[in-house]
């Protein structure tokens, strides 16, 4: 028995450590998800490939061809937020945010969820974003310039890539 | 089975160094590209309003503007973010090394765990 017992003690021994390690960490932000991240990425080569077909404009004529790219686009990035927005932020992050350094970076009127939870309203950002650029190819037709700005800057396609680059860091960042 | 001090620095000097650089490393490689996004987009509005498609659009140079002054709030709380999970996994870490170091020793000497603090102390 004592052979076969002795190898099994340091072993236990190992498992007790990692797990004394593993359950004791802190968590100060809200967990990864990882379905929601893979589709968020999904809904970014998406939508590039809709600014893509878009880039040297469109009349309001040619918006029926588009109307359900736009509509599976908002509704994608409409349902992540909400699946991110009902992630709690734990409770010794939100204590964290109280403290002055934090309150200075993210402002006196941001909420706890603003702060420490960042891509539910960034989300929102995006999803007004491509209902504007929607309304306005249905009700008169999208510029070149308004889809992908002047000499490769700017436009409705700029100020996606702002917000999406924003998204994408902070939710691959929170895979720990 | 003493702990040895020496080591047991060297090591929590490492961990920090570590997750902070890292951390640092992105936030800080994070906000360049932001800022150069920003500014671009920025120039853009500037340009199309003094001669472009947006010299006649009021309602779409607004919304524009509009969302620009919501993606530096944005970015304002993405990288508050971003540092408080520097916080985190550097937290983590020490109190890993640290930790780790004492119940070796403690294990070493026939004695139980020391369990591990499970929060940073308050401000």
């Amino acid at each position: 028995m004592r052979v076969t017992v002795r190898p099994i003690v340091p072993c236990i021994t190992v498992i007790l450590i990692m797990l004394a390690l593993a359950a004791c960490t802190v968590r100060l932000l809200p967990a990864y998800d990882q379905a929601t991240y893979q589709s968020l990425t999904s809904l970014n080569a998406n939508t590039l490939t809709l600014f893509s077909s878009l880039s040297a404009g469109s009349s309001a004529k040619e918006f029926p061809r588009y109307e359900d790219q736009y509509n599976e686009l908002i509704g994608g990035f409409s349902a992540a937020r909400m699946t991110l927005a009902n992630r709690p932020t734990p409770p010794i992050g939100q204590r964290l945010f109280g403290t002055d350094p934090l309150s200075a970076i993210c402002g006196k009127n941001a909420s706890v969820e603003d702060c420490l939870n960042a891509t539910p309203r960034i989300l929102d950002q995006i999803v007004a974003l491509l209902t504007k650029m929607r309304d306005i190819h249905q009700q008169r037709g999208l510029p070149a310039e308004v889809v992908s700005g002047l000499n490769g800057r700017g436009g409705l396609k700029g100020q996606y890539q702002i917000e999406v680059a924003q998204v994408l860091t902070v939710e691959a960042a929170l895979q720990r | 089975m003493t702990l040895n001090i020496e080591k047991v620095t060297g090591d929590l000097i490492s961990a920090v160094q570590s997750k902070a650089g890292q951390g640092w490393g992105q936030i800080s490689g994070f906000v360049t590209t932001q800022s150069k996004m920003l500014a671009n987009q920025g120039a853009w509005i500037t340009e199309s309003r003094i001669n472009g498609a947006l010299k006649t659009d009021d309602e779409l140079f607004n919304f524009f503007v509009d969302q620009l002054k919501d993606s530096v709030e944005s970015l304002a709380h993405a990288v508050a973010e971003l540092a408080v999970l520097t916080i985190e996994e550097t937290w983590n870490a020490v109190v890993g090394v640290l930790w780790g170091a004492i119940n070796t020793a403690l294990k070493g000497a026939g004695l139980g765990f020391l369990p591990m603090p499970s929060a940073p102390p308050q401000a």
